[in-house]
Parts: structure tokens; sequence; C-alpha cells
């Protein structure tokens, strides 16, 4: 969960408790994610437990989350409503209070943090108008864009998850011919991002104009797109905003995320030309690196479920016990594992550490994108979980070629793909 | 007074069908493409929902079982549209129609990802 959102999150609760609104009341959750979780955690801090987390996910129904078990929505109305509060911190608020009201749950519902700012499920004239206010300073954000990079065409990429702009930038050029966009008038092309990670990984694939804007900016920006039907703009995602129904399709068919980009985002054939990023750099400092002789690790990810520290902590010990020197891959306020050193190489310098190192051990994160096609051996662990609310695992959606790719369940590490080369394997005793 | 009914007859109908059915798909008379359309069109491809389901267009009135086609005007679907685009007010609707700005489900059929029963399918999802 990213910090402004944590800090709302935080904030929210807080509210909440100053106003007596959940004391003395069973605590549910709604929507089993890595928010949910965080909230799930914050409120045992304080001393609250939390009777469920209602979740439509058949697959999650019947799990536990710190002894907090996951159960399907409708179990909530087995209470009387006035002795429960739903807390709900998952991106899709606007659709699970519309459920619990359909299903109807007259109990409290509370939203703790404010991710979709294009969904309020009320058609009245007075949200309708605001509504309009917001398109309207999106339309004036739109001709800001415009006025500073003119003849652009311009790319939104709306969410800041460093893999979904890693393939949105891949298969750009393909798209970019694909329209004949230069030949409509564009000299060039403008790629707007949220946040300098994302913007790094958008610069690394050449010589593209790039604009940071925030959450909120891309926000009314795209829904200007969509009001306007701008042609001089295209969202580069692949559920985001609402209108995009690609990952509809995974319901029944499994579709990798590359594939996903190539072919639902950019309507570009199957096997159509990905390209690869141009613009990397040596790290400074790589001569602190042992060449061969290292491992970086990578633990860290936004929105995927952590792996246990005891699992890092492990593997570390068998590199360190084989003479090999290890690094954690952090960022601002990540801390390093323990008896490692921390590293900080920017997005285009990250792949000549990986390639020094000679080994790469990340959790399957934006990250492992970015290094994609790095000359090295490359691990990427995926917690045990289903994409979204569909029946296929991360793996199935995010495994990559050319990786060893691991499921980790708890109490064992379950190869699933690519046979390990010869090298470190760590066993469990 | 009936031009206020008239100006706002497409959200009226729109929130009328949110309290009656599960799912809403609204068809764009502007998309001249028979091909995608006349998915929605076909009984078959809704033979595996259970869902109490509402197809909007232009096309002739008909139910079967829990599906119900009605006709919309020209005017109403630019209505419910203008909307839809101005904000996300259900999860409940979906719209066919092919746009230039976002990619989308039909983008799969073209490149032999989904068939068109499998299209239906992801729009009732």
């Amino acid at each position: 969960m990213d910090k402004p959102h944590y800090e709302e999150m935080l904030s929210n609760l807080d509210r909440l408790l100053q106003n007596g609104r959940i004391q003395n009341k069973k605590i549910y959750l709604f929507g089993h994610c890595n928010a949910t979780e965080e909230l799930a955690k914050l409120l045992m801090e304080k001393g609250f437990s939390v009777e469920a987390i209602l979740d439509n996910n058949e697959a999650k129904q019947g799990r536990r989350f710190c002894g907090i078990m996951v159960q399907a929505p409708e179990t909530i109305l087995a209470e009387a409503a006035e002795d429960t509060a739903v807390c709900i911190v998952a991106r899709a608020y606007a659709e699970m209070a519309d459920q619990l009201k359909r299903l109807g749950y007259q109990g409290a519902v509370y939203k703790l943090a404010d991710y979709n700012t294009y969904a309020e499920y009320c058609l009245s004239k007075e949200t309708i108008a605001r509504k309009k206010i917001r398109v309207e300073q999106g339309i004036h954000l739109l001709h800001e864009m415009e006025r500073k990079y003119p003849k652009c065409f311009r790319i939104l990429c709306p969410f800041a998850a460093l893999g979904d702009v890693y393939y949105a930038m891949s298969y750009l050029p393909s798209f970019l011919e694909k329209r004949k966009i230069y030949s409509c008038g564009f000299d060039g092309c403008v790629i707007g991002v949220i946040g300098k990670a994302c913007a790094g990984v958008a610069d690394i694939f050449g010589d593209y104009q790039i604009e940071v804007l925030s959450q909120e900016e891309m926000d009314y920006m795209v829904q200007a797109v969509l009001y306007t039907k701008d042609t001089g703009s295209f969202i580069a995602h692949q559920d985001r905003p609402y209108v995009i129904n690609l990952h509809k399709a995974l319901y029944t068919k499994c579709i990798p995320l590359e594939q996903i980009y190539c072919c639902g985002v950019y309507g570009l054939p199957k096997g159509a030309r990905a390209s690869m990023p141009i613009r990397l750099q040596p790290y400074a400092d790589l001569e602190q690196i042992k060449e061969g002789k290292a491992v970086i690790f990578s633990p860290y990810a936004k929105s995927v479920t952590e792996l246990p520290d005891a699992l890092w902590d492990e593997m570390v010990e068998v590199y360190l016990n084989r003479g090999y020197q290890c690094f954690t891959n952090v960022a601002g306020t990540e801390k390093p594992l323990i008896h490692t050193m921390p590293i900080s190489p920017a997005i285009s310098e990250i792949q000549s550490v990986a390639e020094r190192a000679g080994t790469f051990i990340g959790i399957r994160s934006g990250i492992c994108d970015v290094l994609k096609e790095a000359k090295c051996r490359k691990v990427a662990l995926y917690p045990d979980y289903n994409y979204c609310d569909t029946k296929w695992k991360a793996i199935d959606m995010y495994a990559l070629e050319g990786w060893e790719n691991m499921v980790y369940r708890i109490g064992e590490l379950q190869r699933r793909c690519i046979a390990v080369k010869d090298g470190l394997i760590w066993k469990r005793s | 007074m009936a031009e206020m009914e008239r100006r706002n007859r497409g959200i009226l109908s729109i929130e009328k069908a949110l309290e009656e059915f599960d799912k809403i798909i609204l068809i764009d008379s502007r998309l001249h493409d028979r091909q995608l359309t006349e998915a929605f069109y076909d009984e078959d491809n809704f033979r595996e929902t259970d869902k109490r389901v509402l197809i909007l267009s232009e096309s002739e009135e008909k139910r079967v079982g829990n599906i119900e086609w009605h006709y919309i005007s020209e005017s109403e679907t630019r209505e419910i549209l203008e909307i839809y685009y101005l904000y996300e007010f259900s999860n409940r609707i979906a719209v066919v129609a092919r746009e230039r700005t976002f990619g989308s489900l039909w983008d799969y059929v073209a490149a032999g990802l989904l068939t068109r029963k499998e299209l239906v399918a992801a729009m009732l999802a």
C-alpha cells in the first residue's frame, strides 16, 4: 500500500474511532487484498478484533489471514446489522458498498481510503454536476499538457505500477506504427505517468517526453479523455479506468500480462514486436559488487503480499555461507535484509547491478519486468495468491520466460517452472 | 416539464433498469460492426448465465428466460453514454462500442484470443 493511501487510511480510521463508530461493533473488512491486510493489522494493533474478511473470490474463502477467516459477503447477514460495521479500504469500494446494499445489508459501511475517484454509485443531479466540474478540471489539464508538448500524442499510464508501465512502453512503438500516429499530424509522443519510479521505467525506452503527474491529475485527465473522446490521447492500461474491460476475459481464460498489453491494450496481433529498453546505464559503484559472486535480493513490492522474513533470512544465510556478497535493493524507507548491504540503483542502472552480481532473487514485482532481459540468474518468487478475483494464480499471469519462477506456499518452496541451473539451491531442514 | 422528462429519460431508464436487472449491456447505435453486435442478439450466448440481463439497443425487443432485449432510442443512448463517460455510476453496466482511446475485449476477439461467445460471457462477468 503506498504511503499517501496508508496515511489516508490511518486518518480515516482515527476519525471513526474519535466518533465512536466502530467501538462495540463486530468489524468486518471487505475485499482481501494487500491494503485490507494492512488495515487488519492496524486494527489489531489498536486492540480491535476483526470478525472476518468478506470476499467474493471462492478460492480465498475459508482461508485465514492472521487468524481472520475470509468469508463470502452474504455471511454478514447472519448478524444484526446494528451490531456490525464494514470497513473497506479496497479499490472497489463503490462496487462493494453496492453489493452489500443489494444483499440487504443495512449496517454501516465505511470507506477508509479513496483509491477510485472515478466511481460514485449515484445518479443524482448533484453527483452529475460535481463530476462535470471534475471533467472540466481534467480538460484544463489536458490543454495545459498540449501547450507544454505541442503536436505530441499523449500516452497516459493511469496506474503507478512499474510492470504496467514497462509493457505499455514495450509495445508502444508497434502501436504508434499501427495507428500511423506520426502521419496524423503528431511530431512526437509524451508519456504521462504517476511518480518518479514509473518515469524511470518510461525513460529507459528511448527518446520520449515524460510528464510526471499526481494520481489525482491523472484521474482527472483520463476522465476528460473519455468524456471528450480526445483523439490526441490514449489510455494505456489493462483495467483502469472502469470503461476498460480487458480483465473480464480473465474470468474464463488465462491471458498473461504481456499478452494483455500487446493484444488487449494496444490491439496488436499476437507476436507483435516488443521493444527493449535502450537507455540503460551502468551503476556508478559497480566495483563494490563482486562480479559473479553476489546476490541482489528484492523483497519489496507495493501491492503484493509479503513473503515471510524467515524465507529471505534463510536464503541470505545460505549465500553468505558460500562466500557470496548479499545486497538488498531498497528504495525510500525500505530496510535491507539482515546481514545484507543496501543498494539503490536507478531504474536505468539496475540491470547492470544484477548482471555484475550474477544472481537476482526477487518477489515478483515490476522490478522483475525491468530486469526481464538481464543476463544473469534470475529468480522470481510468487506468494501463493490469485490474480485479483480470478481463478488464476499470480504465477499463471506473471511468469517470466528465462526466469526461475517459484511459488512460495507456507511451509514449502514449490518449484513451478524451469529447472534451476547448477548453482545454489536453498533447502529447508 | 415535458422537456425535462425527455432530457432525463435516459437517466431515468437506466436507474430503473439498475433496480430490476443484475447486468445491463448497452449497444451503441453508432457501432456499425455486425460481427460484434450479432453476438449480443444470439440467445445461445446467454445460456450459461443465471443473471437477469438487459440488453439495450435499437433492435427488436424479445425475452428469453432471464434475458431481455429492450429498445432504446438514439437520444436516450446518447444521454446514458454521456454519463457513462463522465464517471462510473455503476459496475453493472457494460457498453458495446469501439473507442480509439483505450483497448477493449473486442481486440481480444480480433487477435483470436477470445471467441464471440467468450466475449459475451466476459461482458456478463
